[in-house]
């Protein structure tokens, strides 16, 4: 079954890169550059199975989006893992799951994906 | 005045003042120098004047350049901190694009040719060791500014241990050294694992660089409430001189111009091991070897 992520990173290349990884492991990305974006997207579509989210990001960074996410309780139960260049923050808030570190491996991104992302 | 008397006053009056100026201080101005009945307590007086001057200009400077040196060391850590930042993300995705290289191109072409996946293979572990470069850059600046956290949970020592070399299966046989892991299991504790792995890691890397391709041998085992892990190589050594200073930053003892590395993963291994209440120690011969043991609380 194919599992549905959004990205929110501002980086373009790393948005590509992670469409086309995760495309080759049946994982449909839809890939969004800020914060504000992924709400717009959230808004529009049915959630996906988890969201990858990039910390510092011009236009509502990744901490600003949280915040909206979790006053929102139909879009609070979707799992987020956080990419970030910063070591692991702790303890989680919710509903972050996990912290990749940047640089991660392929291995390592799929492995998460498939502990928190349950396809629905 | 008798000049025996008047001798002593003026005495005990430039050892007060000399009190005076070591604390800091000076009640000696013009007007009290022009007061002096005679040239030569005047002469004293305005000496005492400018030593106390010149003293304050010192200790003025200390002040400055003590603030210069402290911006200094603030900009250092700030620049450290946002260039290793900066080269997290095109490391990141360099090398998610290396990861996802072969199983497209395979998709394509099917089996890959042996020179092909050789070349990946390659471009692979030189993005990892640049990772790990860039690793250590941002586990400095989190260091020197006190930010270091640490996450531990309930983990076997053994097996933290044990993956670090599987990973470095590879590596070790490259350089030719035979690679032997010593331990058996479980050693259950509160570690935390990636800061442990990385020690461990350190360790590892270190002795396949400077094992001059000669058998390494890592182990673990458990001491009481504490536990212990150590890596032996029987490489180049360490002369006892240096066998402090190779725990300092930027600190290299082989020489750069023969050996990589930034002079970096002991100082990073001791700051982790010390703030998960530990210790590292070496004991080393040179051209005989050298043994790292770190020793961890078993935590709870």
């Amino acid at each position: 079954m194919t599992r549905n992520i959004l990205v929110i990173d501002d980086d373009p290349d790393l948005r590509e890169t992670l469409v086309l990884l995760l495309a080759d492991h049946a994982v449909t990305v839809t890939a969004v550059g800020s914060g504000r974006e992924g709400l717009s997207v959230l808004a529009e579509g049915s959630p996906p199975d988890l969201i990858l989210l990039d910390l510092m990001m011009p236009e509502m960074n990744g901490w600003q989006f949280l915040e909206h996410v979790r006053a929102d309780a139909a879009l609070a139960s979707i799992p987020v893992v956080i990419m970030t260049a910063h070591p692991a923050v702790d303890p989680l808030p919710a509903p972050v799951k996990e912290t990749l570190r940047k640089p991660f491996a392929g291995a390592t991104l799929l492995a998460t994906i498939a502990r928190h992302a349950s396809p629905g | 005045m008798p000049s025996g008397e008047q001798d002593e006053r003026l005495g005990e009056q430039v050892l007060e003042h000399v009190a005076e100026i070591a604390a800091g201080r000076c009640s000696i101005t013009d007007a009290t120098i022009a007061a002096e009945p005679d040239a030569s307590s005047q002469e004293i007086l305005a000496g005492l004047l400018m030593l106390h001057e010149d003293l304050e200009y010192g200790r003025l400077r200390q002040v400055t350049l003590l603030q210069d040196l402290r911006d200094a060391v603030r900009a250092r850590d700030e620049f450290l901190s946002v260039a290793s930042h900066e080269l997290r993300t095109p490391l990141t995705t360099l090398g998610l694009q290396i990861d996802g290289l072969p199983r497209a191109l395979q998709q394509q072409m099917g089996p890959l040719p042996e020179n092909v996946s050789r070349r990946l293979g390659l471009i692979g572990r030189q993005v990892e060791r640049l990772s790990a470069l860039v690793t250590s850059l941002v586990d400095v600046s989190r260091i020197s500014s006190g930010k270091l956290q640490l996450s531990k949970e309930r983990a076997d020592l053994v097996e933290i241990v044990r993956a670090v070399a599987e990973r470095f299966g590879d590596d070790a046989r490259r350089s030719g050294s035979a690679l032997v892991f010593e331990g058996q299991g479980p050693i259950w504790g509160e570690y935390d694992v990636s800061r442990v792995d990385q020690v461990a890691t350190n360790l590892l890397s270190n002795a396949i660089r400077y094992g001059l391709g000669k058998p390494i041998a890592i182990g673990v085992a458990p001491d009481g409430d504490r536990s212990r892990f150590w890596v032996a190589d029987r490489g180049i050594g360490i002369p006892p001189e240096h066998q402090t200073r190779i725990f300092q930053q930027f600190e290299r003892v082989a020489p750069a111009t023969s050996y990589a590395g930034l002079g970096l993963g002991l100082w990073i291994s001791r700051q982790l091991v010390e703030a998960m209440e530990g210790t590292i120690s070496v004991r080393s011969e040179v051209n005989a070897g050298s043994v790292f043991t770190v020793d961890l609380p078993r935590g709870a």
